[in-house]
């Protein structure tokens, strides 16, 4: 659907030359939730607004559906941008517009017929359950609501990707959650192929298959969520990860004195397992369990403990082994 | 003259407010139309714009500020040739609505191009990221969304325009400033000039309050 090939995006600021992108390598197939995380000025923004050619890529690839989206002129580029919705951190609706007149947009340089428009529309309200507010205007509404009107802008030409750039980062917990179901359900219904960015480890969580971890304009991991987030190898996936929620503050580690901590990182089969209790019976240890918890990524378990053991030294050797051949990934967490 | 001739006082009033409101309006018209165009390209081809074209915005911001420069007496008297070259005459009221015209269209271009360039660039991105062309964008999104601080502007354009038409008055143009100059300089009648203020300020309150009222009303934010 979208393959982005070594791609690079400099810009020049002031004779400072800023490399945004480093060589970007992704595929996102046909009907994918693909997350791109990473903190601030990871370069995600640039990353996929060279998709549509916002920016324009300094070298490089995109391709959508094969089309390579350097080759188009103006006017094609016009035509492939109405095929590719996108939503935004602030919304960015008409304020001169209601809703309905917003979500019309879209439809109406596409010199879609009044009737059409009409119906469009609220079918689209419909669907993003705003139906009754097609009159109020952006002023009136809630974050959570803008953000429905801008997806059924976004959805109004039947795109075939939707670019969600930090569509949830202004919107508190719980609204937050209600738009990424609508966006899962949008997904499911239309089939319609997703880009998310987010700094949210949350957002990657709950609805993206594929993830791909960005730092200083570079993807430094990517893959099916569940197994990035389950055995993190970089520095920031960890970060990431350690945000979900399983995790100490490391004050209270000292505060508690607290020998060996170990933390454990499984997946699949071995989140089910028992493998922890297996381990006590097989060495002479005990296992301590401080915190952690066992998540659903995509119809996957993933697990994240973290375990104190106490016991001679290398009994406790022995059992790390014992788990990494069970396939758990284990680190001593060093105090 | 208003009390020996209450009638004939109430009549000048009526034809030169009149004569005010035709040469204020009708050069307002003419300066939108030259003003507006002008203060769009000013926009879209600022550096980032949906048309860059940073020649073309510097030329057009310079004749821009010359045009602001000129005081308008010396604009008038400037003008007088090209007055009578397609009016057939200076003085009188249709020819002050030359002069009127082109000291308000550099005014209203600079008033069209800031109240454009308050509109939300993100608002702008996401019209372009819909695949809108830059005439779509001007139409249905730069003008409609600038349209609240649009009205505020050439609200204070007119108003600027009534105390330049007054000025006009002065050099034998028409409307109220007129009254001023023949009945309270020439003939001492300071009771029809301080009519005249009255109704000047009377007029300038009620654009004003009409001008906020419509401005008030387009704004949606
Ligand atoms: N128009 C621009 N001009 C100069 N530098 C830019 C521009 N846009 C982005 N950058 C720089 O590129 C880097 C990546 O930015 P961005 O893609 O917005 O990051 P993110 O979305 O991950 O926060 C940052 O260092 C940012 O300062
Ligand atoms: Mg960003």
């Amino acid at each position: 659907m979208i393959e982005v090939k070594g791609l690079y995006k400099e810009f020049r600021d002031k004779g400072n030359i800023v490399k945004a992108l480093k060589n970007i390598n992704i595929t996102i197939e046909k009907g994918d939730i693909f997350g791109i995380i990473g903190l601030s000025g990871a370069g995600k923004s640039t990353l996929v607004r060279c998709i549509n050619r916002l920016e324009e890529p300094t070298k490089g690839k995109v391709l959508i559906k094969g089309q390579d989206v350097m080759d188009l002129n103006a006017s094609q580029l016009r035509e492939l941008r109405k095929k590719i919705g996108m939503i935004f951190q602030h919304f960015n609706l008409l304020n001169s517009r209601s809703v309905a007149e917003n979500i019309s947009y879209p439809l109406e340089i596409s010199k879609v017929p009044k009737e059409e428009r009409e119906k469009r529309i609220d079918e689209l309200l419909k669907l993003v359950e705003l139906e009754d507010k097609k009159n109020s205007y952006p002023s009136q509404l809630s974050g959570g609501q803008k953000q429905r009107v801008g997806i059924a802008r976004a959805l109004a030409n039947h795109p075939d990707v939707l670019l969600c750039d930090e569509a949830t980062s202004a919107l508190d917990p719980k609204t937050t959650q209600s738009i990424l179901k609508l966006l899962k359900k949008i997904n499911e219904k239309l089939g319609l192929t997703i880009v998310i960015i987010t700094h949210e480890m949350e957002v990657i969580k709950q609805i993206c298959n594929k993830v791909a971890v960005m730092e200083n304009g570079e993807i430094v991991e990517s893959g099916m969520v569940s197994k990035v987030f389950a055995h993190p190898k970089n520095e920031i996936t960890k970060n990431f990860v350690k945000n979900i929620g399983h995790d100490i503050p490391e004050e209270l580690f000292k505060e508690l004195g607290f020998k060996k901590l170990v933390r454990l990182n499984f997946e699949g089969s071995g989140a089910s397992n028992p493998i922890l209790s297996k381990m006590i019976k097989k060495y002479d240890i005990d296992a301590n369990i401080l915190f952690g918890g066992i998540d659903h990524l995509q119809n996957n378990l993933v697990g994240n403990l973290i375990v104190e053991l106490k016991g001679k030294e290398e009994e406790i050797e022995k059992a790390i082994c014992f788990l990494k051949e069970n396939e758990v990934e284990c680190e001593v967490i060093s105090l | 003259m208003i009390f020996e001739n209450p009638i004939g006082a109430l009549l000048l009033f009526l034809r030169e407010t009149g004569n005010t409101f035709y040469m204020v309006f009708v050069s307002t018209l003419i300066a939108i139309i030259i003003g507006m165009p002008i203060g769009i390209i000013l926009v879209i081809t600022e550096k980032g714009g949906i048309k860059e074209n940073l020649k073309l915005n510097k030329v057009l911001g310079t004749i821009v500020n010359i045009g602001r420069s000129f005081p308008f007496a010396i604009l008038i008297i400037a003008l007088m040739p090209f007055t009578r070259l397609i009016i057939g005459t200076s003085i009188g009221t249709t020819a002050t609505i030359v002069p009127l015209s082109i000291a308000a269209a550099p005014f209203v271009a600079r008033v069209i191009e800031s109240s454009i360039k308050e509109v939300d660039k993100g608002i702008i991105e996401a019209a372009i990221a819909m695949g809108s062309t830059p005439w779509e964008i001007i139409i249905k999104v730069l003008i409609p969304e600038a349209m609240s601080s649009i009205i505020l502007g050439i609200t204070l354009t007119i108003i600027n325009l009534i105390g330049y038409s007054a000025m006009a008055g002065l050099v034998g143009g028409g409307g109220l400033g007129n009254i001023a100059i023949q009945y309270g300089y020439y003939r001492y009648d300071f009771s029809l000039m301080i009519v005249t203020i009255i109704l000047l300020i009377i007029l300038v309150q009620l654009i004003q309050w009409i001008g906020n009222s419509i401005a008030k009303k387009m704004n949606k934010k």
